[in-house]
């Protein structure tokens, strides 16, 4: 059915005499449970469609998109009125090479073939097992696999398609013990099918259980301060990774290049990672997916690009093949309904040389922040960020020890991985950052340049 | 509708098949953005949508199933699904309880005005319109590094038909125009500005005298901002602007969505008819009001009216979708609200508002004597279960004897929920409205931010500027709460 629509849609663009033409059409089937107060409370099929197309006129450019696949020719007459008197310049073409890459697996059959009630029952079994009473007092969450197909291709000759599956749960429990309500989460984000789902509920009670005996912290400049990989993502991938996306015009990028940054962190952006939720075969402007190094050596490589975003830039600044079309702040952040645009695919962060030994051993006295919340309000300008701390631990001793009461920590990202005294850990753990388009893969960090406020 | 037929076709369908309750939700979207980045187009972007969503009640349990291919074939299988969602989950849970509770049935067609319809504007009058604010902006700032206009127009056809005989055809016109910039400041540090201006209707509504003020509080703050001083953190009275006084009011208001307080995530479902807030407090959530939350009847079918949430102080009501009002022996409340129709409606905030007090922004001013003039958000967080809440300002002025003092920036408040109404001490005459929107599970739904300014006896202001900066700031005397 892609492969008809796009046929038709370059055919007809041929006939229109657009200069240049470029298809995306995408297409998503949603199987959804959602679990709310310990039951299945409903079981969702979506299924969204649609084709998105560029066209270039006198180097003028413009961005359609719509699901009505039948009006395809009026969709077409929208795109080239729009180009005609769009004075958005393009200097570049459309990709005009037949890529052929090796396409990672990203498509797990066993996950795709997993019906609704299959779904309910493995949900239904686990909620059965858990008795909504004194302590765990309510569950909620979703759980959710979706397929994906996607095809790209332009007047060039580029002809691409890729289906894969996804596997994305979030659960919350509420415990009450006393007059004290805690609540814990778990999450869990594969590109295959993973069996142990108990496990995903089993933490989420444990943490909210465990949030009873909560500590008030000292307020001030903590010894140090170990982020887990939840954590450390969440104000990565809002304060600093959207740095790396050049998008054409800023004249701040001179400024952040010239960081220096601790020379033990790698940081990468692998589209190609195995199984990780980001993990194409090519972006959305057909450029073949692999790995590029953005920062190492404590300095800013080459930031992440796309075709039409950085023709004023040299090839060694920019890297090309970081085109996607996304959207922050939505429950559909993947589709042909936006323009495409930079993001980064799967990023990743790790230190050259990791710290073999738990992180917690080596700072001995100070803070474990698990879980946060606020990051999104994060100043990707300039690096600074104010969070708010629901699960961290108080650390004696090198264990993790009490939960700590909310809190606040704050700090600047760019001062943070400038510091000498960071610490990595070497376990990454992938993290999908909620509502964004982002994947980090992400292992603990340890901090001394962190302040904490009550 | 030309979609009309298709809705109810499935609604019959759904209906052979011995749904208890069925609606159909249809709609027709048509949204074009428009971008300029630094003095260039940067996108012409349109979207043309339609869309289906199928929800069933069957034994007291829910199925819904969406699709966005309009043909029957596709539609008569998303019924299917629904159907088959709804039976499957009566038959694990034979004792739910879900229904939903009495609303009046509507056969009605409403739309909102405009005059500048969006999908008969030529682009060039879009781009013309990006052109002269461009311009009017350069002509006047220096210290711009970014600057990046955003217009977005939004005109959606929605039909809602339900087994109960209600046929609810109503069109909603959106503008907005986001204005971004990032600017120098001594000492080569960025400091970003971002904010929007919208309602009701087409571009027309960028002809008003409110848009001027908007522009001209813009130009003039800018390069104000951009040598604004560090604030030194400390608990102090403040005046909340019109969109830092929302915040406060929306991020309070998620702790009486009822499916929150139904959850357990919100401890005030105990508490109506308290004292929560000052008898300066009065909060409100009306959807019929014309700011960017404004619709004629919500996604399940329900007019659209104003619920008081807190009248003087005092929690008075909490905001209800169908389902939830059963479960809590109430009246729906207009607020079930889906991001579309390919989503099922949950409890969401449309138009809510702190009521305006009686007080001229001088007279404020002049009975806080010193404090903090908070201004423009840079977003916010709430943890409703334990009221933990920050708010991020872009700016703000010193209070000193009554009178406006210097810029500062980089701060947030941060304090709890369930107390900061008690330190409310007054709020001005007139209303601030301005265009908003709230994720809440994954949807995203346009709200306004509509709100006087409001004056608070003391609240913790957080200073949130690096480390390099921190240094000099004594942070440990921040009080503790």
């Amino acid at each position: 059915m892609t492969e008809v629509l796009a046929d038709l849609a370059l055919t007809l663009a041929e006939k229109m005499k657009i200069d240049a033409t470029e298809v995306f059409v995408q297409s998503k089937e949603i199987k959804k449970i959602e679990i709310s107060k310990g039951l299945i409370k409903q079981a969702i099929e979506q299924e969204k469609s649609g084709i998105a197309i560029r066209s270039v006129i006198d180097d003028q450019m413009s961005f359609v998109s719509s699901n009505a696949a039948n009006k395809i020719n009026e969709i077409l007459e929208l795109s080239v009125q729009n180009a005609k008197t769009s004075t958005q310049k393009v200097s570049r073409n459309f990709v005009n090479r037949k890529f052929i890459t090796p396409v990672q697996e990203i498509r797990d059959n066993r996950l795709r073939d997993l019906s609704l009630e299959d779904i309910s029952d493995r949900v239904s079994e686990i909620l059965s097992s858990i008795e909504l009473s004194k302590p765990v007092k309510n569950i909620d969450g979703v759980v959710a696999i979706e397929t994906e197909e996607r095809l790209i291709a332009n007047s060039e000759g580029l002809w691409k398609r890729e289906v894969g599956t996804r596997l994305k749960a979030d659960i919350l429990t509420t415990t009450k013990v006393d007059d004290f309500i805690g609540m814990g989460s778990g999450h869990l984000a594969s590109r295959v099918l993973q069996e142990d789902w108990q496990k995903l509920f089993n933490t989420s009670i444990k943490t909210a259980y465990d949030q009873r005996n909560r500590k008030k912290m000292t307020i001030g400049r903590p010894r140090g301060v170990i982020f887990s990989p939840e954590s450390a993502a969440q104000i990565l991938a809002h304060a600093l990774i959207p740095s790396f996306h050049y998008t054409s015009g800023s004249h701040y990028y001179e400024s952040f290049r010239n960081c220096r940054f601790n020379k033990n962190i790698v940081m990468t952006d692998d589209p190609t990672y195995p199984g990780a939720q980001n993990t194409f075969g090519f972006d959305d402007e057909g450029y073949p997916s692999k790995p590029r190094d953005v920062l190492s050596g404590g300095k800013c490589k080459q930031l992440l690009g796309m075709n039409f975003s950085c023709p004023e830039l040299d090839k060694k600044e920019v890297y090309r093949g970081n085109c996607y079309r996304v959207a922050f702040l939505s429950n559909d952040t993947r589709s042909y309904v936006y323009p495409p645009t930079v993001s980064s695919s799967n990023f990743v962060i790790k230190a050259k040389k990791p710290l073999t030994e738990p992180l917690a051993q080596e700072l001995n006295s100070g803070i474990y922040i698990k879980e946060i919340v606020g990051a999104q309000d994060a100043n990707y300008y300039t690096g600074d960020f104010v969070v708010s701390v629901i699960e961290g631990y108080e650390i004696k001793n090198g264990e993790i020890l009490n939960p700590i009461l909310p809190c606040y920590c704050s700090g600047n990202i760019y001062r943070m991985l400038e510091d000498s005294s960071l610490i990595i850990g070497n376990q990454l753990q992938e993290v999908p950052i909620r509502s964004t388009p982002l994947n980090v893969l992400m292992p603990e960090i340890l901090s001394t340049r962190m302040t904490i406020s009550i | 509708m030309t979609l009309s037929p298709q809705a109810t076709d499935a609604l019959d369908y759904a209906l052979k098949a011995d749904a208890d309750y069925v609606d159909i939700r249809v709609e027709n979207e048509f949204s074009n953005f428009t971008g300029l980045r630094n003095n260039s187009i940067c996108g012409v972007n349109t979207n043309l949508e339609e869309r289906i969503g199928i929800r069933v009640l069957y034994k007291n349990c829910w199925g819904f199933a969406s699709t966005s291919s309009i043909d029957n074939a596709t539609i008569k299988k998303a019924v299917q699904n629904a159907i088959v969602c709804a039976r499957k989950s009566a038959k694990r849970n034979p004792d739910s309880k879900i229904n939903l509770a009495e609303v009046s049935q509507r056969k009605t067609s409403v739309s909102d005005e405009c005059k500048k319809h969006p999908q008969y504007l030529e682009q060039v009058d879009r781009i013309d319109l990006l052109n002269w604010i461009n311009t009017r902006i350069n002509s006047r700032i220096k210290v711009i590094n970014v600057l990046d206009l955003k217009l977005i127009e939004n005109h959606t056809q929605k039909l809602f038909i339900s087994s109960e005989g209600s046929e609810i055809e109503q069109i909603l016109i959106r503008a907005s125009i986001f204005l971004g910039s990032s600017i120098s400041s001594p000492g080569n540090f960025q400091r970003v500005r971002s904010v929007g201006f919208g309602g009701v209707g087409g571009i027309e509504i960028l002809e008003s005298i409110s848009f001027e003020d908007f522009l001209t509080n813009f130009i003039v703050t800018l390069p104000e901002i951009a040598q604004a001083k560090l604030i030194k953190p400390k608990e102090q009275p403040v005046i909340l602007n019109e969109e830092m006084g929302w915040n406060l009011c929306h991020e309070f208001c998620h702790a009486v969505e009822s499916d929150l307080l139904l959850a357990g995530h919100s401890p005030l479902a105990n508490r109506i008819g308290s004292k929560i807030g000052s008898e300066e407090v009065t909060i409100i959530d009306d959807a019929s009001y014309k700011g960017y939350g404004e619709y004629y009847f919500d996604d399940e079918g329900v007019k659209a009216s104003g619920t008081m949430i807190v009248e003087d102080g005092i929690l008075f009501d909490v905001l209800q979708s169908r389902e939830t009002a059963t479960e809590m022996n109430a009246i729906p409340t207009s607020n079930g609200r889906a991001e579309n129709c390919l989503h099922y409606p949950q409890v969401r905030q449309s138009n809510t508002f702190f009521e305006p007090g009686n007080l001229t922004f001088e007279e404020l001013l002049q009975n806080m004597k010193n404090g903090l003039y908070v201004c423009d958000s840079f977003g916010g967080n709430a943890d409703t279960t334990h009221g933990n809440f920050q708010l991020d300002a872009q700016y703000g002025r010193k209070i000193e004897k009554g009178e406006l003092g210097d810029y500062v920036t980089n701060f947030s408040i941060i304090g709890n929920l369930y107390t900061i109404l008690g330190d409310i001490v007054g709020m001005t005459k007139n209303l601030g409205s301005f265009p908003a929107y709230c994720g809440k599970n994954g949807q995203r739904v346009s709200v306004g931010a509509i709100s006087p300014k409001v004056g608070l006896v003391g609240i913790p202001v957080i200073s949130n500027i690096s480390q390099r900066q921190i240094r000099k700031i004594d942070f440990t005397r921040v009080s503790e709460r």
